[in-house]
């Protein structure tokens, strides 16, 4: 199996060198690095808008492009935080923390080295255990019946919302069943019912995902960006780039458990590369020896960060394939992309087009080599672009928004849902509601409806399968737990416990004494 | 961690608002679902009736909706405290009156323009009136000459309604809006 694994990856490999495909891999690798350097420009965003861009050209060829342009947005979002402290997208919020400080004490060329080096191992990881898993749950999800997999959708809306609003989960799970009922409007798919489209012929199409996915990314950012005054660039000395050996050597034992940690946190549904930096980070200074360091410039906290986030990128594609689940938000367009040029990922493509697998772990591997190599390369030459305005760059993101939404099915309606969708996605910004649950609601919608339907027919609206059967009922428990695990009487609950089987036990360890 | 949100109040009046909203939202999915039809001229089980899962969620929005009220209230939210002073204040300010330029000027050119004019034209408008207006009305601290504002928001214009609809049209074969 391992074999067969490597011989169809050096295939797929082989296949991708031509001169035409790796000058795709370089250009969209450091547009992505731009695009993500660029605040105000995320990862989702430019990974949307390319889909965009991309959706004449051959199936291979657009989702190569896609998921360079993924690795490099997260990895470039990383220069804006240590030059700036401003980060470029949201993944790369925890390396402003480390990374700002070090650029102020003139050690900009050195952050950006470890940060570039960290990213690069933590992509690697990631593509290996992507490699790894992929088939392994691939496989088991063969297993899976409606029953599986409704709990898997509520799975993925409830875990989303726990983790991308994790001061308020109510507000997250709120995201992610309106989500859900966004994708119940359209023609259905089991009777072919038109639902919620009040006579509105447009509506009967369904909301697109790609142009909800522009606005609630694209436009919300644009009014996010403008509503205040620019930032000015600060000018940082930028000296030597490329680390030494010995640097990158000492943080081993970070650098392979960011990029595991990185990895799975990436292919938990809905939950992005900014939840993998901020885990890592957090596990890095719990284990650091130097844990004062952390926050005044600490190398360790900066690799950890970068590590997690670009480990997330293939960790996050996990589920795209197996499950065709989306693991964070730009995952989710590269599975309606995916879904738009006719490939169909989840259980069955390991059986119908295993190759496919291979292919989208050449492309984390071309994407990753690209981002190393242009990412130590003409930084200084880069970092120039952060001196355009945003009153010049915004209308110019509008445009491609506008024409975006429209190009794929040339319906001037998909215009109109990118607007509602932005001004939506504003107004869920400011009143603290996450949008990632939403976008994966969007994309779970289906499976949820189908499903339970389904399952209900089969059962005679008998409810007892959703908890016998054994993996719904793992499922059930992992979903009850997610929700309670949050509420306040649970937290005194487990205090309570905790403390009373510690009086107990201290107890005991008396009267043993005594 | 549980303490520390305990402190943390959040935003009660927002919630208590957006919960009202959401509330009157999912009691609208509801009604609509279960008036939904059910098919059953075509023989189908009424299992899989179209309503199902939309009134599944409409209920759980409407649910999740009464905790967020509940709670807004509980943490004092319910008093509003409108007044023509803190209105008066709230739209004047700077924030907001960007915000208002932005999605106005944006709104105009997406569902005004484009469909109704030739998309090039429309879309140079667009850019220019964008970036002309960010630049003379608001960071005018950092205009250098209004003249030379001017033509620079003018050429970029150009190039982007030019660039933007060449690739769309004869590259990828887009018949413009």
């Amino acid at each position: 199996m391992l074999t067969q694994g490597i011989q169809l990856f050096f295939q797929e490999l082989t296949a991708f060198l031509t001169l035409r495909t790796l000058f795709d891999v370089l250009w969209a690798t450091q547009l992505g690095m731009i695009v993500g350097m660029l605040p105000g420009l995320t990862a989702t965003m430019g990974v949307a808008l390319m889909t965009t861009l991309t959706f004449h050209l051959p199936a291979t060829n657009a989702v190569l492009i896609l998921m360079c342009m993924y690795i490099g947005a997260i990895y470039g979002g990383g220069r804006t935080a240590i030059l700036l402290n401003i980060p470029g997208t949201p993944a790369n919020a925890a390396t402003a923390v480390d990374g700002h400080p070090l650029a102020r004490a003139g050690r900009a060329g050195e952050a950006i080295g470890i940060g570039t080096t960290g990213s690069f191992i933590g992509s690697v990881i990631g593509m290996l255990l992507l490699a790894t898993f992929t088939p392994i749950i691939g496989r088991f999800a063969l297993r899976f019946q409606s029953f599986e997999f409704f709990w898997l959708a509520i799975f993925g809306v409830v875990i989303s919302g726990n983790l991308t609003a994790p001061k308020d989960p109510l507000k997250g799970w709120i995201a992610g069943f309106l989500g859900l009922f966004v994708a119940m409007i359209g023609m259905e798919a089991i009777h072919a019912h038109v639902r919620f489209s009040f006579g509105y012929r447009p509506l009967s199409g369904g909301i697109g995902l790609i142009p909800a996915m522009v606005g609630a990314f694209g436009f919300s950012e644009i009014i996010s960006m403008m509503k205040h005054i620019r930032v000015e660039v600060i000018q940082t000395k930028i000296d030597r780039v490329i680390p030494k050996f010995k640097t990158i050597w000492g943080y081993k034992r970070t650098i392979t458990r960011s990029g595991i940690v990185g990895t799975f946190v990436g292919a938990i549904p809905g939950v992005g590369e900014d939840i993998a930096a901020w885990v890592n980070y957090d596990l890095a200074m719990r284990s650091s020896k130097k844990p004062e360091e952390f926050g005044k410039g600490s190398l360790e906290g900066l690799i950890a960060s970068e590590t997690g986030n670009n480990a997330a990128v293939a960790g996050a594609m996990i589920p795209v394939l197996s499950l065709a689940i989306p693991g964070s938000a730009p995952a989710a367009v590269l599975l309606a992309a995916m879904f738009i040029h006719g490939v169909r990922p989840g259980p069955l493509i390991m059986v119908e087009n295993p190759a496919f697998v291979s292919s989208v772990v050449a492309m984390v591997f071309l994407g990753t080599i690209a981002m190393f190599v242009l990412g130590l390369s003409a930084v200084k030459q880069i970092v120039k672009v952060l001196l355009v305005p945003r009153s010049k760059l915004m209308p110019i993101v509008f445009t491609l928004c506008v024409i975006g939404a429209f190009a794929i099915n040339s319906r001037t309606f998909d215009i109109g849902v990118m607007v509602v969708f932005g001004l939506l996605g504003y107004a869920m910004r400011e009143m603290d509601y996450p949008v990632a649950p939403m976008v994966l609601g969007i994309i779970l919608g289906e499976i949820l409806d189908t499903n339970l339907r389904r399952a209900l027919v089969i059962s005679r609206g008998d409810l007892t399968p959703f908890f016998t059967r054994p993996i719904s009922f793992t499922l059930f428990l992992i979903v009850l737990l997610s929700l309670v695990s949050r509420t306040s009487w649970f937290v005194a609950a487990r205090k309570a416990v905790t403390g009373a089987i510690v009086r107990a036990v201290r107890g005991a360890v008396q009267r043993v004494r005594s | 961690m549980g303490d520390k949100l305990d402190q943390d109040n959040g935003m009660p009046r927002a919630d208590f608002v957006t919960g009202l909203v959401l509330l009157g939202f999912s009691t609208a999915v509801l009604y609509f679902s279960i008036a939904m039809p059910r098919l059953e001229h075509r023989g189908i089980n009424p299992l899989s009736a179209p309503g199902v899962v939309p009134g599944l969620l409409g209920a759980i929005i409407g649910v999740c909706s009464l905790a967020l009220i509940i709670r807004a209230v509980v943490r004092g939210g319910y008093r509003l405290r409108l007044s023509e002073r803190s209105f008066r204040a709230f739209v004047t300010s700077p924030v907001v009156r960007r915000i208002v330029a932005t999605v106005a000027i944006c709104l105009a050119y997406a569902w005004g323009l484009v469909g109704r004019v030739n998309y090039t034209l429309a879309t140079f408008l667009f850019v220019a009136v964008f970036v002309l207006f960010f630049e003379l009305v608001f960071d005018q601290e950092k205009r250098r000459s209004p003249r030379s504002t001017v033509w620079k928001a003018v050429l970029e214009a150009v190039l982007v309604a030019g660039i933007v609809s060449a690739v769309f049209q004869y590259l990828f074969l887009v018949s413009l809006p």
